[in-house]
């Protein structure tokens, strides 16, 4: 998996590369926006990290002409603004997800795992989340390498988590989208579905969290 | 303060008063005429009356100066359907000759006008008097004729009547044109306050001058003037804002990044330094983000205005992925109750608000304990947001100063920076929303609880 990370400050970027190095992703570091536009033009990326305010020209930008041009890499955009305008404004503009500086390396190794996960671009139609491999192929799933089963609902109900996670996914949503094969789901019934995952789960380090009054995250880790 | 009288009372008491004196005179004034009028005719009947009384004068065979008056003749003199007259006569000498010889008192003093009149009272009856001197070739006499004044009153009233009632008309039309006129006047005044009122909170554009009435004009351009400055004062402390968060906020992101990789590097001896460098980094973190927030909801700051409707339980759906992590770090049990409510408002700040109050129910919360989030619609139809928490509660003598910047309650675990409850005070004033702080169920905890106005 390839990255390239888009910053000028240089301590941070320093930071974030060996961070994103360590979770085995190769990382290509640029201060500014036209020789990240020329790197993007060269090279397939699995992922852009941008920052908005760059000398020159600025994130938003790049993102516009990267989009204008076809490309459908990923792209996390990062502010030091916290106006949720700019959250809108790169969303609006063709970013992928947005982090606020300051965050935590972890928080943003979540986003960059959740977003590559959830990129059709990565040439292989594998869904991973931990121990869990979803072959959306061949709709064949995997927990520790070793074949398990599912019915059509607790598939749809475990790849809405997995391509949600590191997100909170909300019961009235799941049970809206599962709606649409069937008309009667209930948020009674994704409970169930839920349970049932669960007990499937349990042997793995995998946690469908659930969130009072809101609905589920799946979390890696065992359940405590 | 006590409010100044608005335009249109200057107006119409500025208008009214003169003219209500003015028919007023003009009341008494026609009056006057009226009344003098018909006492002229009166009394030129009752100068007739005397000449009549002079025609009948005559020498008597002893060469005195006589009345002929027969009865029919004196019966005509004295007939008047309303009023009694009486009559006295009187020679040169002041000899009665013929009347009643009780008016003696009543004549004009001698070298007054010819004839000339007076008023009087007798036995409680008001009179007019008429006193003629008479000089003719049978000699002089002076004739007395009174009358009582019951015609007289009679056409006072009636002139009264016929004056009073079309200036009562008139005044009534002068009400009515004042009032209406001064409203036609002000009729542009008002649709300028409407015009203005119905700008949205944040419209810092100038005021058409187009349309505005002339007298109006040095007024709405003051105002342009006014919102013009507002306008860029807000851009600058915008930008100034902006630059001051990208410069603060970069460099804590990188300290922060390079703690984290240092700690999962360091050995054992170096790490509670390291522990400690990172808790203090997420402190700063912290405060800077409050007081940046804190900058910006200031009603200066022009944030807050913009008004759009915002889905509360989406607000909550959105902390449920902020907060969570925070909450199973320290153990707490997070949940949330959303029911379906929408206010008007800054979407930003409303999750600054509800981002502070989760983040203080969470720090003094105790390990394995709960933290509600709910929101939803009132009885009256206002909609609320409310968090609570099963920490040490604050006790009703603080509840008053822990909205204040920085202020934190004495003893107290120094958990927070005593900036969250500010800024969701703030964002309560921005919202025109009321901050209540309650014990939590039980008596326990704190419950605050944003209670924004009714749509």
């Amino acid at each position: 998996m390839r990255v390239l990370l888009v910053e000028d400050d240089r301590p941070l970027a320093a930071g974030l590369r060996e961070g994103l190095e360590r979770e085995a992703l190769c990382v290509d570091h640029v201060g500014d926006a036209e020789r990240a536009w020329s790197a993007l033009l060269a090279t397939a990326y699995d992922l852009a990290i941008v920052d908005i305010g760059l000398p020159g020209m600025d994130g938003f930008e790049l993102v516009r002409r990267l989009r204008a041009s076809g490309r459908h890499v990923p792209v996390l955009m990062l502010t030091a603004r916290d106006g949720l305008e700019d959250r809108v404004r790169g969303l609006d503009t063709g970013a992928d997800d947005y982090l606020v500086k300051p965050f935590l390396l972890p928080e943003l190794l979540a986003r960059v795992r959740a977003l590559i996960r959830r990129s059709r671009d990565a040439g292989t139609p594998l869904l991973r989340f931990g121990p869990i491999v979803l072959d959306l192929a061949c709709r064949n799933a995997f927990l520790d390498g070793a074949p398990f089963e599912l019915t059509g609902r607790e598939w749809d109900v475990l790849e809405h988590l997995m391509l949600a996670a590191p997100r909170v996914v909300a019961k009235s949503k799941l049970a809206d989208s599962l709606s649409r094969w069937d008309n009667e789901i209930t948020t009674n019934a994704v409970e169930i579905y839920v349970s049932r995952l669960r007990a499937k789960l349990a042997p793995a380090a995998v946690t469908i969290r659930t969130v009072r009054g809101i609905g589920y995250r799946l979390d890696e880790g065992a359940s405590a | 303060m006590s409010a100044a009288p608005t335009l249109r009372r200057r107006l119409l008491l500025g208008l009214l008063l003169p003219l209500l004196a003015l028919l007023g005179v003009g009341v008494v004034a026609d009056y006057r005429t009226g009344v003098r009028l018909a006492e002229d005719a009166y009394d030129h009947a009752l100068t007739s009356t005397a000449i009549a009384l002079a025609a009948r004068l005559e020498l008597d065979k002893d060469h005195d100066l006589d009345v002929d008056l027969p009865a029919a003749a004196e019966a005509v003199l004295r007939s008047d359907p309303t009023d009694r007259i009486d009559f006295a006569v009187y020679d040169h000498q002041g000899k009665l000759i013929s009347g009643n010889a009780g008016l003696r008192e009543l004549a004009a003093a001698p070298g007054s006008a010819n004839p000339a009149f007076s008023d009087a009272v007798r036995d409680g009856t008001p009179l007019r008097v008429v006193t003629y001197r008479y000089a003719g070739p049978e000699g002089m006499a002076t004739i007395i004729v009174v009358e009582t004044t019951r015609k007289r009153q009679r056409a006072a009233a009636q002139v009264l009547v016929s004056t009073g009632w079309p200036n009562v008309l008139m005044v009534a039309a002068t009400l009515l044109i004042v009032f209406f006129g001064v409203r036609y006047a002000l009729a542009p005044l008002d649709a300028l306050g409407r015009s203005i009122d119905r700008r949205a909170p944040d419209d810092l554009g100038p005021i058409p001058l187009h349309g505005t009435p002339g007298e109006a004009r040095p007024l709405v351009a003051a105002l342009n003037r006014l919102m013009d400055n507002l306008r860029r004062s807000t851009a600058l402390q915008q930008a100034f804002l902006s630059n001051a968060a990208h410069q603060l906020r970069t460099p804590l992101a990188g300290l922060q990044t390079q703690v984290e990789l240092a700690l999962d590097a360091v050995a054992a001896p170096d790490r509670p330094r390291l522990e400690a460098m990172r808790e203090a980094t997420a402190r700063l973190v912290r405060l800077t983000h409050q007081m940046l927030a804190l900058a910006r909801s200031a009603p200066e700051a022009g944030a807050g205005q913009q008004c759009e409707p915002v889905d509360l339980p989406a607000l909550l759906e959105d902390a449920a992925c902020g907060h969570l992590d925070r909450a199973l770090a320290r153990g707490i049990d997070l949940g949330f109750e959303p029911a379906p409510a929408t206010v008007a408002g800054s979407r930003w700040l409303l999750h600054e608000m509800l981002a502070n109050l989760i983040d203080n129910a969470l720090a003094y919360a105790p390990a394995g304990s709960a933290v509600t989030v709910r929101c939803g619609s009132a009885a009256d139809g206002g909609a609320f947001l409310e968090v609570e928490d099963a920490g040490p509660g604050i006790p009703a003598a603080e509840r008053a100063r822990v909205i204040e910047r920085f202020y934190r309650i004495p003893g107290s675990e120094p958990a927070g920076s005593g900036l969250g409850l500010a800024i969701v005070h703030e964002g309560a004033c921005r919202h025109g929303a009321r901050l209540d702080l309650d014990d939590g169920a039980h008596g326990r905890g704190t419950r605050v609880r944003v209670r924004f106005p009714a749509p």
